[in-house]
């Protein structure tokens, strides 16, 4: 919260200038200065923090990983808002963040602020993020599907509700999108009053249909325009105060112009803004750096003999301790700093320390192998959370 | 060493004087081509010696004349303003179809048949600007099998470039005409009396171009190849790309292509690392910044050119000069 009334604050112009972000109170003894790592790790922290089931903002597939904006979330708008500036921030810095999210939260970012036309949704754009949906629509194309009409599905806060496509105009910030409900029952299947909730929702006026509202059902000629529909409901329609709010937040900055995110397809953004989860320990390898060691001595060998000998899990978690990242950029880990560093220690016993401010490993030399292996072990597990000495 | 009596065979073993194409003219023919030249010897290709030769025949080949003349009558009246009777005016489909034409009679001279030449060609030569690929070869090169000499013959080959110019500012002109009867029309307020048409002829011909592959499915490689062979020759390197210039139609017809997402062609085809290398980053970054370009598209516009790595640092570079 503090790092949201600071931002909060700040004049557009201010949010130019390089970040620099200090963790820590002000009377600790230490306070992190940032060159790169500390930033790097408020971000970490940030999105923790933002995309745990526990703050309710998103919701997370543990089939495929990926997360989008939770539907009906009860959390105020605002804070979407101030998430969306943050990772405009973490974009125009260079930050790679710890996030996974569909192609449609990325062709979003690509357009404009204002409600999205999405004319050549379909099964394609919603894939990676609800394969079964996908595959289900794909069927629906290819074949006609009996007693299906244009009502969609929407499971919140304890609701189950079937509801008719909301309209994409754009609206006012502070106005309420409605959203008509044919039916509403609860988990255990008691029906609703809606009305009693009509507002409880943020961004949401739920409402009942009426008999104005015509439902029509699904036929073999107007399949292709359901199959649009519902995708459109799953990337934007189910969700969109919250993807409103996110986009709105993130533009407000005015860091990035329209024709800075062109340079990408929505593909290449997710890239760019997520990094990549593989990391080469061989690239890692061939790109360090050291201070003190010889590369070719036979220490620095049992180092990495040591560390490639991991799963690729630690490898990450090396990486994430000497560096802060737990992404790796496009062009590789050689866009990462990784130093080894000699120090000598008068304890024998302490551990291998790091800087993620110059992504330095602080590693002493130890009398063999089997001690090295174990002391890095331990780093590794006390280590790799927030900033200090673990 | 290379004028002896057989002077080729040091250079490649395969090479077998008796099937060797005819020795060029010794000097005093007339002849401008010294034939004992190191640089001449090793030019003197099959192929390049098999389109040499037809020049005495060129004024008799007719398809090479109809060819011509067509693209003259194309360049004519694709920028002229239509009169009333609208007699001789070509519609964007017609100049599309016309051009088409002009394509197929082209590449049909290259051999296409098989991909993985052309691949190498474009991954190892073209995309990068070089002349020849930097590794050696182990495969002799023939006009069947390994045909990726003969392909950069043609490739190479002044007449077959100019002419894809010529090809390249029938387009241009078309555009041109319709940006200027568009801003006539807006400065007269009167913005009804032209409707741009809803299909360019960039769009009709790539359409064309990649429907035309059917029979011949390196047809579109080949197609795609050669447009990056021409951009590298005919592009001034200037990161901002008139709309008047041949290179911005052949930017916007390898863009329709692209957007066609063909089996044929992989996106990985389309990357060029030569523009970056021609360019560099800081000067690309730096001159994405700058808004004002009248009619005119920054190279960066065209993103297939450029790989995601490329693409990251070129928005990495532009934030960081954002900060200054």
């Amino acid at each position: 919260m503090d790092a949201f009334d600071q931002l909060w604050q700040r004049r557009k112009g201010e949010l130019r200038r390089p970040l620099r972000v200090r963790l820590g109170e002000a009377d600790e003894l230490e306070i992190g200065h940032d060159l790169g790592g500390v930033q790097i790790e408020f971000f970490n922290l940030i999105c923790k923090e933002a995309f745990a089931e526990e703050a309710q903002m998103f919701t997370t597939d543990s089939s495929t990983g990926l997360s989008y904006f939770r539907p009906g979330s009860l959390q105020p708008l605002h804070m979407y808002e101030l998430l969306g500036l943050l990772v405009s921030l973490a974009l125009f810095n260079g930050i790679t963040l710890p996030i996974n999210l569909p192609w449609a939260f990325y062709a979003h970012m690509r357009g404009t602020i204002n409600p999205p036309e999405f004319p050549d949704l379909g099964p394609p754009a919603i894939k990676d993020g609800w394969p079964v949906v996908a595959n289900s629509l794909y069927s629906i194309l290819h074949e006609h599907v009996e007693d299906l009409d244009f009502t969609l599905p929407l499971e919140a806060n304890g609701l189950r509700l079937t509801v008719l496509l909301p309209s994409c105009q754009s609206i006012q910030k502070g106005q309420r999108r409605e959203l008509k409900v044919v039916s509403s029952v609860s988990s255990s299947g008691k029906p609703i009053d809606i009305e009693n909730i009509s507002e409880s929702w943020p961004g949401w006026k739920l409402v009942k249909t009426t008999e104005q509202d015509d439902i029509m059902d699904v036929t073999p000629e107007n399949q292709r325009a359901y199959v649009r529909d519902y995708a459109q409901f799953l990337c934007y329609g189910s969700i969109a105060p919250q993807c409103d709010a996110f986009f709105r937040g993130f533009h407000s900055t005015e860091l990035l112009r329209p024709c800075d995110l062109d340079l990408f397809t929505a593909s290449d953004l997710k890239l760019h803004l997520e990094g990549s989860d593989h990391l080469d320990i061989h690239d890692l390898k061939n790109c360090a750096k050291y201070e003190g060691y010889d590369p070719k001595s036979r220490y620095i060998a049992s180092f990495w003999k040591i560390v490639t000998s991991w799963p690729e899990a630690k490898h990450k978690q090396l990486l994430k301790f000497v560096t802060a990242a737990e992404r790796i950029p496009i062009p590789g880990a050689k866009h990462l700093p990784f130093v080894i560093k000699k120090t000598t220690p008068e304890n024998g016993e302490v551990l291998p320390t790091s800087s993620t401010c110059f992504g330095t490993l602080y590693l002493p030399k130890y009398p063999s192998p089997e001690v090295l292996a174990a002391k890095l072990n331990l780093a590794l597990r006390y280590g790799c959370e927030g900033f200090g000495n673990g | 060493m290379c004028a002896g009596p057989n002077p080729r065979a040091h250079l490649c073993p395969y090479f077998d004087a008796s099937t060797s194409p005819e020795s060029p003219q010794s000097p005093g023919d007339g002849d401008a081509r010294d034939p004992s030249n190191l640089m001449q010897l090793l030019c003197d290709t099959k192929s390049i010696v098999g389109l040499s030769s037809d020049v005495g025949d060129f004024r008799e080949d007719h398809d090479s004349v109809r060819i011509h003349q067509k693209i003259f009558e194309m360049l004519r009246v694709a920028g002229r303003i239509p009169s009333l009777s609208t007699s001789g005016f070509l519609s964007n489909q017609q100049l599309a179809e016309g051009i088409f034409e002009c394509f197929q009679w082209l590449l049909n001279k290259a051999p296409l048949n098989r991909a993985a030449p052309w691949k190498m060609i474009n991954r190892e030569v073209i995309s990068k600007g070089y002349a020849y690929p930097p590794r050696h070869e182990n495969l002799p090169v023939d006009e069947t099998y390994n045909t990726w000499l003969a392909i950069l013959d043609v490739l190479d080959h002044e007449p077959n470039l100019r002419l894809l110019e010529r090809m390249m500012k029938i387009v241009s002109a078309r555009r041109g005409l319709e940006n200027f009867l568009q801003a006539a029309a807006a400065n007269s307020g009167s913005e009804t009396k032209f409707k741009r048409p809803q299909e360019s002829v960039e769009y009709l011909l790539a359409t064309k171009l990649s429907s035309g592959g059917t029979s011949t499915p390196t047809f579109l490689l080949a197609t795609v190849v050669w447009l990056k062979k021409f951009l590298s020759k005919y592009w001034d390197s200037q990161p901002i790309i008139r709309e008047s210039s041949p290179s911005f139609a052949a930017l916007q017809i390898l863009a329709h292509l692209h957007d066609k997402h063909s089996p044929d062609v992989q996106d990985e085809a389309f990357k060029m690392p030569l523009i970056t290398s021609r360019v560099g980053m800081l000067e690309l970054s730096s001159s994405f910044l700058s808004e004002d370009r009248g009619r005119a598209l920054h190279i960066l516009a065209f993103n297939y050119l450029f790989s995601s790595a490329e693409l990251s640092l070129v928005f990495r570079m532009v934030n960081h000069l954002k900060m200054r």
